[in-house]
């Protein structure tokens, strides 16, 4: 079904909604959900969580033109969360790998404490991003935001893994100076 | 900065950059030849094979998928527990269950091996709550009261999980798996069975099966309480079945019914 019409299923409180959300989105959803937490339980809750938030955020949200998007944030935030209460014990490798490619670059001097605060540094990021070349911006949101391993970027974008790791390394780079440039002590 | 908090500014990434990156191709010629090349393999290998097994399987979860009007989920099997079953901690279940036999009608336990699973969700936004129901058959290896003279049964659960606080119900679908052998408490559909706690679900259990599976059960090492993993012997649960002291006289003298 097309997203509209979905997202008119939610407009007018037709459970509907969920089950074509499901339909179209569901294994999309919970394939990205599981890179993160490493979880088929823990995936499948995020999901949940998903439609729920999908539920009561639409109205007033109307994500049209973005659906896939505004779903896929909900259950990134949510993976996010599970990672983060359960911390380094249970990190998947994945998650591992990724916060320390980050932690390379980025030190713990700072934290961002509010929403606010995040969604300042989200702003830089989007610049910082937009600045870049189309490849490398595609592959540092598929590694970083969809929490895509090398191999899968290397396979999906049909470029050698070593190249990946290379603009990885460059835009972490990049990145950290930018921030720096920015006023975030990093 | 702490890491995380990368991660979770990202959320502020804005919509267009991630669609683009979600259908970013990259090197279209390529992988429009490597398209090619892997459905040509699959277009053989089914030509060879002459039998496209995924495919019935498919329709066969399609089928009871569109029957539902339910999302298809793949049942997620948990390793079972190696539990401490005995049998003088399962006499006490056998008691009760004699017990309640003489306040419901149509009610069975029967002892029996899985098959045919097949697990579909249903999602309720409101009251939010996900229940799981499972369609399997039962192979009756032993049954102990009223289960009509056939070799199989259609059973059913249903399940609850999680969301705020919808309570949960029945056996987890995790618990059933193809092959397992357990003791299964059946209810038919005149039962008188308190079914309030599904009806949420707006179904009848029994448009899809001959019985809902109330409780697999398996003894801890407390006593009889219960999830039951299906790892008795065989031969336990015939000496459960033929020998235990739930025979007429024995319940009749304990309970005076």
């Amino acid at each position: 079904m097309d997203d509209d019409k979905i997202i008119d299923l939610f407009l007018a409180r037709d459970e509907r909604a969920i089950t074509e959300t499901s339909s179209k989105y569901g294994a999309f959803l919970f394939s990205a959900a599981e890179r993160i937490t490493a979880s088929s339980t823990d995936a499948d809750e995020c999901v949940n969580d998903t439609y729920l938030q999908a539920w009561n955020g639409i109205p007033p949200a109307e994500p049209r033109g973005y659906f896939r998007t505004y779903l896929l944030r909900i259950t990134r935030h949510a993976a996010l969360d599970i990672c983060r209460k359960r911390d380094a014990e249970k990190r998947s490798a994945l998650m591992t790998e990724i916060t320390e490619e980050l932690e390379n670059c980025l030190s713990d001097r700072q934290t961002a404490e509010s929403a606010v605060e995040y969604k300042e540094l989200g702003a830089l990021i989007n610049r910082f991003l937009k600045q870049q070349k189309e490849l490398d911006r595609n592959i540092f949101i598929r590694r970083y935001y969809m929490a895509h391993s090398v191999e899968q970027i290397s396979k999906s974008l049909g470029i050698n893994k070593n190249r990946v790791k290379s603009v990885l390394f460059r835009t972490r780079n990049k990145l950290k100076v930018y921030l720096e440039s920015e006023g975030y002590f990093v | 900065m702490n890491t995380y908090d990368i991660l979770y500014s990202m959320d502020y990434i804005e919509n267009d950059l991630i669609e683009e990156a979600a259908v970013y191709n990259g090197n279209k010629k390529r992988r429009i030849i490597i398209k090619c090349i892997s459905a040509a393999c699959v277009i053989l290998a089914v030509g060879i094979t002459g039998i496209n097994i995924q495919n019935s399987i498919s329709i066969k979860n399609r089928d009871i998928t569109q029957r539902f009007g339910m999302l298809k989920v793949d049942p997620d099997v948990e390793k079972p527990l190696k539990l401490n079953a005995t049998l003088s901690n399962i006499y006490p279940y056998f008691e009760y269950l004699y017990k309640i036999t003489t306040e419901y009608d149509n009610f069975d336990v029967i002892y029996g091996t899985v098959k045919n699973i097949t697990t579909v969700k249903k999602i309720i936004p409101s009251p939010a709550s996900v229940y799981y129901i499972t369609a399997f058959d039962i192979d009756i290896i032993k049954s102990y009261r009223v289960t009509p003279e056939k070799e199989t049964v259609k059973a059913i659960s249903i399940s609850c999980k999680r969301m705020a606080s919808a309570p949960d119900i029945g056996p987890s679908y995790f618990n059933i798996s193809e092959g397992q052998s357990s003791i299964f408490t059946l209810w038919a559909k005149n039962a008188r069975v308190d079914w309030s706690g599904i009806e949420d679900l707006h179904i009848d259990p029994y448009d899809y099966a001959d019985y809902v599976v109330s409780t697999q059960f398996d003894t801890d090492d407390n006593g009889a309480k219960i999830a039951w993993y299906g790892y008795m012997t065989f031969e336990e649960i015939q000496e459960l079945f033929d020998n235990a002291p739930y025979n007429k006289e024995y319940l009749l003298e304990k309970y005076g019914t």
